[in-house]
């Protein structure tokens, strides 16, 4: 069962696992002590 | 995001994240070249994110818009070929600003698919984080 609660200013991003452009899990806590932009895309042209 | 593209030298040391929701990420790495970008794109599959951003579904009307139509036609007479999309033409996307503890500082939704924050926006956001 999925986490959709929403999230809003200030509150902890979901550590979401995710997979990258090289095929390896990506998590957004590894990248802690940077400020991150994130953008959402809509579907792949 | 090629507007964060262009803009990284007034971003600071941020790292953009493009997300998409493809169900095969095997194309993201093409899709990564064809940008020109050297930082993360990455596939939420499941549209987690989306979900609990609130990133909402366009309406029928607002994301097959007369100018929709008119751009690919415009591709089509310059001979590109369009393929029948297999993901969900109707998700909206959304930008994020994330601080460094991992907490949303900023988020837009953006109300149809041609909208999203100026650039500007963004880099203000940055900026507030940074101190610059």
């Amino acid at each position: 069962m999925t986490d959709d609660r929403g999230i809003g200013e200030g509150d902890l991003l979901p550590d979401v696992t995710l997979v990258d452009h090289e095929g390896a899990l990506f998590r957004f806590s590894d990248h802690r002590g940077r400020p991150l932009v994130l953008v959402l895309h809509r579907h792949l042209a | 995001m090629l507007a964060v593209r262009d803009h990284l030298d007034q971003l600071g040391d941020v790292l953009p994240i493009v997300i998409t929701f493809t169900d095969d990420p095997t194309r993201l790495a093409a899709y990564r070249t064809h940008l020109g970008i050297d930082f993360p794109v990455v596939a939420d599959v499941d549209r987690v994110l989306y979900r609990r951003f609130g990133a909402g579904r366009g309406s029928l009307r607002r994301v097959w818009s007369p100018g929709t139509l008119v751009m690919y036609a415009r591709l089509l007479r310059r001979g590109r070929r369009l393929h029948t999309p297999t993901e969900d033409t109707r998700q909206l996307g959304a930008d994020a600003v994330i601080d460094r503890d991992g907490r949303l500082h900023r988020l837009w939704l953006p109300p149809g698919p041609d909208t999203r924050p100026h650039i500007d926006e963004i880099i203000v956001a940055v900026h507030e984080l940074t101190g610059h």
